[in-house]
C-alpha cells in the first residue's frame, strides 16, 4: 500500500459533456510522440459503446477470488479509432470549384471531393456516440456523460498483469505509473486493466497512461482535467485528509462511488451518480411525475448496490435544501470557490522530495496547495 | 487481438524476466539489459521511480515554460464566453493554454466564475500554428476558389486595397457608398475591432448590423422593452426558483456559465428546458418539454392563455409597468392618442400629442393621460402621486376631437381577445406539448418568487421568432418579473462609455449602417430563393393569410424605399425603413459570409455585384478561399486587446502576447493593417494628379464637413491630424495603442492599467458605472430593470412601459397588434419534406471557428454528420455511419448519419458552422436553407421600432424542411 492516496471525485450531475477536460489533457500530454490516439481523459455518453469501443466487455480486472481475468487488447482502428489528419496545407492550393465553374467560382456543384477531408475514413473515435443515448424519443430516452481517467487503483489490474513488474504505485500518493525505463511493450497491462485506461505507445513501444498530472500536483497545480473543468465537477485531494472534499464525499457522507468496483481493482476515482434527469412521458405526452428516466438497473451496473442508498441520500439532501436552505453535502458539490475543490498538500510533496534527497520543486501556484501537512502557506503570499 | 495470461502463468513468466533497461528510449527498439532488478511488489517500494518521473516532470516544465513569459488571452470569435486564459510558452512559441481562474468571488454564498473556458478555447494553441494559417498577403491569380495564389508584400497589398478604395470613392459616378469596410463577428473585442470600424466610419463606407444578419437580434425583446439585450449575469441563476431555458441549451452553447444552472439546481431551482431535441441540458433538467420545432411562440401564447385563465397575473404590476391599461379604439385597433382627443396648436405639439396615451382612471371615471410616455416629456412612470388608478378591463365611449364618438377598451382586453384561441388544449397539435404540461409550465413561471426565462438564440432564427421572444417577454410582464424577481434573459450587456474614442470621430463622421438581414438578402438575391422555395400556403400560414403575391409586392416596395437609405433620408421623423446600399469594393475582416448566408445562390449573386473583395482573416476559411486579396491577421494569442461585452459576468479580459513571441508569418493586427492601408491611401491622394479629387463629397449625415479628405487619411485615422491633436485625442494605429486608449477613455475601466490587469491574472473588474438599467452592486449578481421597478424610470419604449401593444399598421394587419400565436413559414408537406432541418449552435465550434480543428474533429466524426432518429433510420434502412443525401427544392448536401435516440422523428439535428469545403461537392447545409423576411421585422417607423442597432431584424436559419435518402 502506498502511504497516502490521491483521489478524485467527479459529479455526474454537473458534467455537461463539454470535453474541456479531454482537450486540456490532450494539450498537456497526448498530442505528441505516439500518444495521439490516446485519451488519458475521455468523456463518453452513457449508454453507448464508449472508448475504447465496448470497453466493459473487454475483460481484465479480478474475480471474487482475486485472480486476474483474461482480457482483450483493443484494436487501434476498430476500437480506438485512427486519429485522422487533414489536408490543411492544400486549402490554398486546390481547385474547390470543379472544372465547370464560372470566373467567380460558381457552378452547380463544386469539386466532388471535400476541400478539407480526413486522410483516413473515420469509423470510430473517442466520442463517436456522443449524445445518442438509448430509449424511445421522447418518452423514455436518456443519456448522461461519463468522464473517465485512470482510476489509480489500489489493486491495479495493469500492475498485476505486467510480466516485467514495470508498473508501480508511487508511495507518496498512490499514482500508478509505468516505469518507462523497464517497460518492454508487452501490453499485458492493457488486457489486465478492466477500464482500458492504459495504452500502447507504438512510437516508443511502451505503455503509457494517465499520470494524474503528478508533475503539476507536485508544483501546486491540480491535474489539467480537473483544474480546467469548467463544469466544476472534479475534486482532488488525499483520502486521508479529513478536510479534503474527496474525504468528505467518499468517506464521511458516502455519496461518491467508484465505477465498476466489481472489477476488483479498488479504484480511487469516485463519482456522484447522476440523480438528475427529467421525468418521463406517457403515451399521450403527459409527464409521469416522479418517474426515473435513467433506469436504476443501469446505475446499479455502473456503481453497485450502494447506488440506491446514494441516490436516496442525494434526493433527500435536495429536498432538505429546498425546505431549509441547508445541506453540507450540496454545499460541497456546489463549491463556492473553485480553488477550494483542490487540496494538494504542497508541504507534503516538499518533504517527500527532501526525504528522497531530491531538490524540491518550487510551487508555481499558491491557490491549491492546502492539505493535511500544509495548513499554512508560508513560502509566499497567498492571493486575496 | 491478444489475450492476456492468467495470473499464475504470469508469475511463471516473471521468473526469468526480472531485468531492467538502463538506457534512454529510442523509437521502437528493444533495449540492452545492463543489470538485473528484482521487484517484489510494484504497489510498494518500487526502486526505479525517478526515470519515469523525471521524464514527465521535464515534459510538464517544457509546456509550462517560464512563468514570467506567460501571456493572457480570450477567444473573441463571436463567442460570448469571454474567459481569461493564461498562455504558456516555450522560447517564444505557444505551448498550451490554461485558465487563469483568478476571478475574485463577489459573494461567499455564490459560486465564483472560475475557471471560465471551454473545449474550443482550450485548444487554440493547436490551431494557431496549423497549416491553414494565412501567413502572407496573397493575391488571387486564377478563378475564385481555384486555388491559385501569389504571395505579395504587405506594401503591395496595402497599396492595391488603397488604390481600389481611392478609385471607387473618387469616381464621380460612385462614391463612399459604393465602398464596404466591414468587420464581421470573427473579431468581437473592445480594442482590435475598433480598427476596421474606425476606418469604415472615416471613409463613409457601408457596413451592416451583424447581430441582424446572424439571426441574433432579439427583436421580440426590443418590441417589449425597447432594448434587446436584457437579463442577468449568470451568477444570478444560482438563486432563482425556476430557470427556464426556452430554445436554449446552456450546457452546450453557454459552456463557461452552465455550472451556475446546475449549482442553482442543487440550490433548489427548478430547471426547465424547452427544446425539440434531447440534449446536454435536457438530460439534467427537472422538466424537459420536447416542443415541435419553431412553435415556441404558440406555446408561449398558450402559457399566456393559462396565466390569464387562472388569473395568475399581477394586476398592480401591470397597471404601472406595462401598457396594458392603455386605451385602444376598438374598431380601428389604434391606440387612443392625445392627437385624437385634442387639436395641437402647432406642428411640434402635434408630434408630441401623437405619442401620448390614455388610461381610464378608476378614481375619476375619466380617461387620463399616462405620464412617462414618449411624448409626455417626463421620465417617471409613477402613478400614485398623480392620482391615477388605471382600469385594466372594460369598455367605454369617448368623444374625439373631431366630434365622433368611439368605443375604447384597454390593451389588456385586446390581449385577452388575441390570446383566446390559444387554449392549451387547442395548441397541442401544433406544439406537441400536452395541455397539462402547459399548465405546469405556467405555474412554474408565475408563482415562485424569482424566475428567469432565458431565450436561446435559436428562437430568433425561426420565422416569427420575433413573436416567440415578444410572447415570452409578455409572460414576464404579466407575472411581474423585473430586477430581483428575474424575467427575460436574452443576453445582458454592460454599459461602456468613452469607447467612441476608438471607432468614432466625435460626430465628425458617422457610420453608414445598412440593415443586416436585408443587406444580405439583397446581396444574395434572396427574393429569388424565396420564390423558388415557399408556396402561397406557406406565406398565408405565416403572415396572417396574406398571399405570396401580395407579400412579395410589399417586400419589393419596402426594398425600393430602403435602397441607398432613401426612405429614411426623406423622412422627417426618424427612420421608417431598413436601408441598404450596393457596394462594389469590399474590405472585410473576419466575416464568414459564404459559409453563413442561406440559399444556393448567395455567393454567385454576391460576386455579380461586387468587383473587388479584400479579406482579412487568420486562417483559410470558406470566405478566404473566394477572395481577391488575402490579408493575414494575427490571432488571439498574438495581440494586445481587451474584451468586456456581453455581460455574462463583470470582468473585462486582457489579451497580452507571451514574452518574446515569435511572429507567425507576416500576420498583422487589424489596427496596424488599417493604418497601413490608410497610409497608402493618403499617399495616393497626395499624388499631384489626385489631389484635386481627394476631397470626396458625402451627405452631412455621414460626414459633417460634407466631405472625406483622403489627403489626411492616415493622420485622421491615427489622430495625428491638426484637429485631433488640438482636441488631445489619443494616438491610435496599433492594437496596443487602442488597448491603452480604451483603458484611458472608458470610465467603467477605471482605475485599471495593463500592468494591473496582468498582475490580477489577465482581467479587470468593471466598476459600478457599468450597470445600464440596474445598479451593479459589489456583492450581488446583476439583473436588468431594477431602476424601472424601484425608481419608476421609464423604459425606452413609446409608452415608457413594457410594450404589449403595437398599433403599427402592419402589426394590425398581421393580427399582431398585441401578442398572438403565428405559425412558421416552413413548408408543411410531410410527404415531400418530412424533416425540419435544425442547425443549432455548436458544442464543437463557435460558428465556423474551430470547426476544422483536428483536435476537435477527432472528438466528433471527422466529417459533417447529422443526428437522425433511431426509428426513422431503421425504417429508411439507414445505418449509423452511412452517408446520406439531404435535399429539398433548393439544393442538396451530403453528411454522415448519426443514429440517435435524442433526435425527434420529424427533425434532423446538425450542429451548424461547417465550412462548405468540408462537404462532398464543397456545398454546405445552407444549400437547403431558404431565406425570407418577416413583415413584423420589416415594419419600421413606429415609436421605438425605428431602424438602428436595436431594431433591425433577423436572417432565419431553421425554415428548411428537407428529405433524406441513403447516398
Amino acid at each position: 500500500m502506498s502511504k497516502r492516496q490521491l483521489a478524485m471525485v467527479m459529479d455526474l450531475n454537473k458534467c455537461i459533456g463539454c470535453q474541456t477536460c479531454t482537450v486540456a489533457c490532450k494539450t498537456q500530454w497526448t498530442n505528441r510522440n505516439g500518444r495521439e490516439y490516446m485519451y488519458w481523459n475521455n468523456v463518453e455518453t452513457y449508454p453507448g459503446d464508449g472508448y475504447p469501443k465496448k470497453w466493459m466487455e473487454l475483460g481484465g480486472g479480478f474475480d471474487a477470488a482475486g485472480d486476474l481475468q483474461e482480457g482483450i487488447i483493443p484494436n487501434i482502428e476498430a476500437d480506438y479509432g485512427i486519429p485522422w489528419d487533414y489536408n490543411y496545407d492544400s486549402l490554398a492550393e486546390q481547385n474547390l470549384i470543379g472544372n465547370k465553374a464560372d470566373k467567380d467560382g460558381y457552378g452547380v456543384h463544386g469539386a466532388e471531393k471535400a476541400g478539407l477531408r480526413p486522410n483516413v475514413e473515420p469509423t470510430w473515435g473517442p466520442n463517436w456516440d456522443e449524445d445518442e443515448g438509448k430509449g424511445n424519443f421522447p418518452s423514455d430516452n436518456y443519456f448522461f456523460y461519463l468522464p473517465r481517467i485512470c482510476n489509480h487503483c489500489t489493486n491495479p489490474g495493469c500492475l498485476s498483469a505486467c510480466p516485467r513488474d514495470a508498473i508501480f504505485k508511487r508511495e507518496e500518493d498512490g499514482v500508478v505509473l509505468v516505469d518507462l525505463d523497464r517497460c518492454q511493450g508487452y501490453r499485458y497491462c492493457i488486457a489486465g486493466c478492466p477500464y482500458k485506461k492504459i495504452y500502447f505507445n507504438p512510437k516508443i513501444s511502451k505503455s503509457e497512461k494517465c499520470i494524474l498530472c503528478f508533475p503539476r500536483i507536485e508544483q501546486g497545480l491540480p491535474p489539467a482535467c480537473a483544474q480546467q473543468c469548467v463544469g466544476r465537477i472534479r475534486f482532488v485531494g488525499f483520502l486521508d485528509d479529513e478536510e479534503s472534499q474527496v474525504y468528505k464525499l467518499v468517506k464521511k457522507y458516502k455519496v461518491a462511488l467508484p465505477l465498476r468496483s466489481d472489477y476488483g481493482t479498488q479504484p480511487n476515482i469516485y463519482y456522484i451518480p447522476p440523480t438528475e434527469a427529467p421525468a418521463k412521458f406517457d403515451a399521450e405526452g403527459r409527464i409521469i411525475e416522479g418517474s426515473q428516466r435513467i433506469p436504476m438497473e443501469e446505475l446499479e451496473t455502473l456503481f453497485g448496490q450502494e447506488v440506491h442508498e446514494v441516490v436516496k441520500t442525494l434526493k433527500g439532501e435536495m429536498e432538505k435544501r429546498k425546505k431549509t436552505g441547508e445541506s453540507e453535502i450540496l454545499d460541497l458539490l456546489i463549491s463556492y470557490k473553485h480553488s477550494e475543490m483542490f487540496r494538494l498538500d504542497n508541504n507534503y510533496y516538499q518533504e517527500v522530495a527532501k526525504a528522497k534527497g531530491a531538490h524540491p520543486l518550487a510551487p508555481i501556484d499558491d491557490r491549491y496547495v492546502k492539505g493535511k501537512n500544509t495548513t499554512e502557506i508560508t513560502h509566499f503570499k497567498a492571493h486575496a | 487481438m491478444t489475450k492476456s495470461m492468467t495470473n499464475e502463468k504470469r508469475r511463471d513468466f516473471l521468473k526469468f524476466s526480472g531485468v531492467t533497461a538502463a538506457m534512454v528510449a529510442s523509437t521502437g527498439s528493444l533495449f540492452a539489459k545492463t543489470g538485473a532488478m528484482k521487484i517484489e511488489n510494484g504497489k510498494e517500494n518500487y526502486p526505479n521511480t525517478t526515470y519515469t518521473e523525471e521524464m514527465y516532470r521535464n515534459e510538464f516544465s517544457f509546456t509550462r515554460g517560464k512563468v514570467e513569459d506567460t501571456g493572457f488571452a480570450y477567444h473573441c470569435v463571436n463567442c460570448q464566453g469571454n474567459c481569461a486564459w493564461e498562455i504558456w510558452s516555450h522560447n517564444g512559441v505557444v505551448t498550451r493554454e490554461n485558465q487563469s481562474a483568478r476571478y475574485p468571488s463577489i459573494n461567499a454564498a455564490i459560486p465564483d466564475f472560475n475557471p471560465r473556458g471551454c473545449n474550443k478555447g482550450v485548444q487554440h494553441s493547436q490551431v494557431m500554428y496549423e497549416k491553414d494559417r494565412i501567413l502572407y498577403p496573397m493575391k488571387r491569380m486564377g478563378k475564385r476558389g481555384e486555388g491559385k495564389w501569389k504571395r505579395v508584400s504587405w506594401d503591395d497589398a496595402a497599396t492595391e486595397v488603397a488604390q481600389k478604395i481611392f478609385d471607387v470613392m473618387t469616381d464621380p459616378k460612385k462614391g463612399p457608398d459604393k465602398l464596404m469596410v466591414h468587420a464581421g463577428t470573427g473579431l468581437l473585442t473592445e480594442g482590435r475591432r475598433g480598427g476596421p470600424l474606425r476606418f469604415s466610419t472615416m471613409l463613409g463606407a457601408n457596413r451592416i448590423y451583424p447581430s441582424s444578419y446572424l439571426g441574433d437580434m432579439f427583436s421580440g425583446a426590443a418590441v417589449a422593452y425597447g432594448e434587446g439585450n436584457v437579463g442577468c449575469t449568470y451568477d444570478f441563476m444560482y438563486n432563482v426558483d425556476t430557470a427556464v431555458f426556452w430554445g436554449g441549451n446552456p450546457s452546450v452553447s453557454r459552456i463557461p456559465d452552465a455550472h451556475y444552472v446546475w449549482e442553482g439546481k442543487y440550490n433548489g431551482a427548478k430547471v426547465i428546458v424547452i427544446t425539440p431535441e434531447y440534449n446536454g441540458s435536457a438530460k439534467s433538467a427537472d422538466l424537459w418539454i420536447p416542443i415541435k420545432a419553431g412553435s415556441d411562440n404558440i406555446l408561449a401564447a398558450s402559457v399566456i392563455h393559462e396565466i390569464l385563465a387562472s388569473k395568475m397575473y399581477k394586476p398592480e404590476f401591470m397597471k404601472i409597468f406595462t401598457d396594458l391599461p392603455f386605451l385602444v379604439i376598438k374598431d380601428s385597433k389604434k391606440l387612443l392618442r392625445r392627437s385624437d382627443m385634442e387639436h395641437a396648436a402647432n406642428e411640434e405639439d402635434h408630434e408630441k400629442f401623437e405619442e401620448q396615451f390614455y388610461t381610464m382612471n378608476k378614481t375619476t371615471g375619466k380617461p387620463v393621460l399616462m405620464p412617462g410616455t414618449e411624448g409626455a416629456g417626463g421620465k417617471s412612470i409613477k402613478l400614485d402621486d398623480k392620482g391615477i388608478d388605471p382600469e385594466l378591463e372594460g369598455e367605454w365611449t369617448v368623444k374625439l376631437a373631431d366630434g365622433k364618438s368611439v368605443v375604447v377598451t384597454t390593451a389588456f382586453e385586446m390581449l385577452k381577445a388575441n390570446i383566446a384561441p390559444f387554449a392549451p388544449e387547442k395548441t397541442q397539435e401544433v406544439t406537441g406539448v400536452h395541455p397539462d404540461t402547459v399548465k405546469q409550465l405556467a405555474k412554474d413561471i408565475a408563482l415562485p418568487k424569482v424566475v428567469t426565462i432565458t431565450t436561446g438564440f435559436s428562437l430568433n432564427k425561426y420565422f416569427n421568432g420575433i413573436m416567440s421572444v415578444w410572447n415570452i417577454s409578455s409572460i414576464c410582464g404579466l407575472t411581474g418579473r423585473l430586477g430581483p424577481y428575474g424575467g427575460l434573459n436574452t443576453e445582458n450587456e454592460f454599459q461602456l462609455s468613452g469607447m467612441g474614442a476608438l471607432s468614432g470621430f466625435g460626430g465628425k463622421y458617422n457610420p453608414r449602417f445598412g440593415s443586416g438581414f436585408v443587406g444580405e438578402f439583397v446581396f444574395g438575391d434572396g427574393l429569388k430563393t424565396f420564390d423558388k422555395y415557399f408556396g402561397d400556403e406557406d406565406v398565408k400560414r405565416a403572415q396572417n393569410g396574406m398571399s405570396k403575391k401580395e407579400y412579395m409586392e410589399i417586400i419589393k416596395e419596402m426594398l425600393a424605399l430602403g435602397k441607398h437609405g432613401k426612405g429614411n433620408d426623406e423622412s422627417k421623423h426618424g427612420n421608417v425603413v431598413k436601408p441598404w446600399w450596393e457596394p462594389e469594393v469590399c474590405l472585410v475582416v473576419a466575416d464568414s459570409k459564404f459559409r453563413r448566408n442561406k440559399g444556393t445562390d448567395y455567393r454567385e449573386a454576391f460576386f455579380k455585384k461586387i468587383s473587388y473583395f479584400a479579406y482579412a482573416d487568420y486562417r483559410m476559411s470558406e470566405t478566404a478561399v473566394y477572395s481577391d486579396l488575402l490579408l493575414p491577421a494575427k490571432s488571439h494569442y498574438e495581440v494586445w486587446d481587451l474584451r468586456t461585452s456581453p455581460g455574462y459576468h463583470r470582468f473585462t479580459n486582457l489579451a497580452q502576447p507571451i514574452a518574446n513571441m515569435k511572429p507567425v508569418g507576416e500576420a498583422m493586427d487589424e489596427w496596424s493593417m488599417m493604418a497601413l492601408i490608410a497610409k497608402k491611401l493618403e499617399e495616393i491622394a497626395n499624388k499631384p494628379e489626385n489631389v484635386s479629387k481627394a476631397k470626396v463629397k458625402d451627405d452631412k449625415k455621414f460626414a459633417k464637413p460634407g466631405f472625406h479628405d483622403l489627403t489626411i487619411a492616415y493622420k485622421e485615422f491615427t489622430n495625428t491630424d491638426e484637429e485631433s491633436e488640438a482636441a488631445m485625442e489619443p494616438y491610435l494605429g496599433t492594437d496596443k495603442m487602442a488597448l491603452q486608449a480604451a483603458l484611458d477613455k472608458c470610465e467603467q475601466y477605471s482605475p485599471w492599467t495593463i500592468e494591473k490587469m496582468y498582475k490580477a491574472g489577465g482581467f479587470l473588474q468593471i466598476n459600478e458605472k457599468a450597470g445600464k438599467m440596474s445598479p451593479l452592486y459589489a456583492d450581488r449578481p446583476y439583473n436588468t430593470f431594477e431602476n424601472m421597478l424601484y425608481k419608476f424610470e421609464r423604459f425606452e419604449t413609446l409608452s415608457g412601459r413594457q410594450t404589449f401593444y403595437v398599433d403599427h399598421d402592419m402589426y394590425i394587419r398581421m393580427g399582431a397588434h398585441t401578442n398572438t400565436g403565428m405559425e412558421g413559414i416552413r413548408p408543411k408537406d410531410p410527404k415531400r419534406y418530412p424533416f425540419t432541418l435544425m442547425t443549432p449552435h455548436a458544442r464543437w465550434s463557435i460558428h465556423s471557428n474551430y470547426k476544422a480543428s483536428r483536435t476537435l474533429q477527432r472528438l466528433q466524426r471527422g466529417v459533417p454528420y447529422m443526428q437522425i432518429n433511431r426509428l426513422v433510420a431503421e425504417k429508411k434502412g439507414i445505418q449509423d455511419g452511412d452517408t446520406i443525401k439531404v435535399f429539398n427544392a433548393l439544393g442538396e448536401f451530403y453528411v454522415m448519419a448519426k443514429v440517435s435516440s435524442s433526435c425527434p422523428p420529424d427533425g434532423l439535428v446538425m450542429e451548424h458552422g461547417w465550412e462548405p469545403y468540408m462537404y462532398k461537392f464543397n456545398r454546405g447545409h445552407n444549400e437547403c436553407v431558404p431565406t425570407s423576411l418577416n413583415l413584423l421585422e420589416m415594419a419600421d417607423g413606429w415609436g421605438h421600432l425605428k431602424f438602428g442597432g436595436l431594431w433591425d431584424g433577423n436572417q432565419y436559419a431553421y425554415d428548411g424542411a428537407v428529405n433524406i435518402e441513403k447516398a
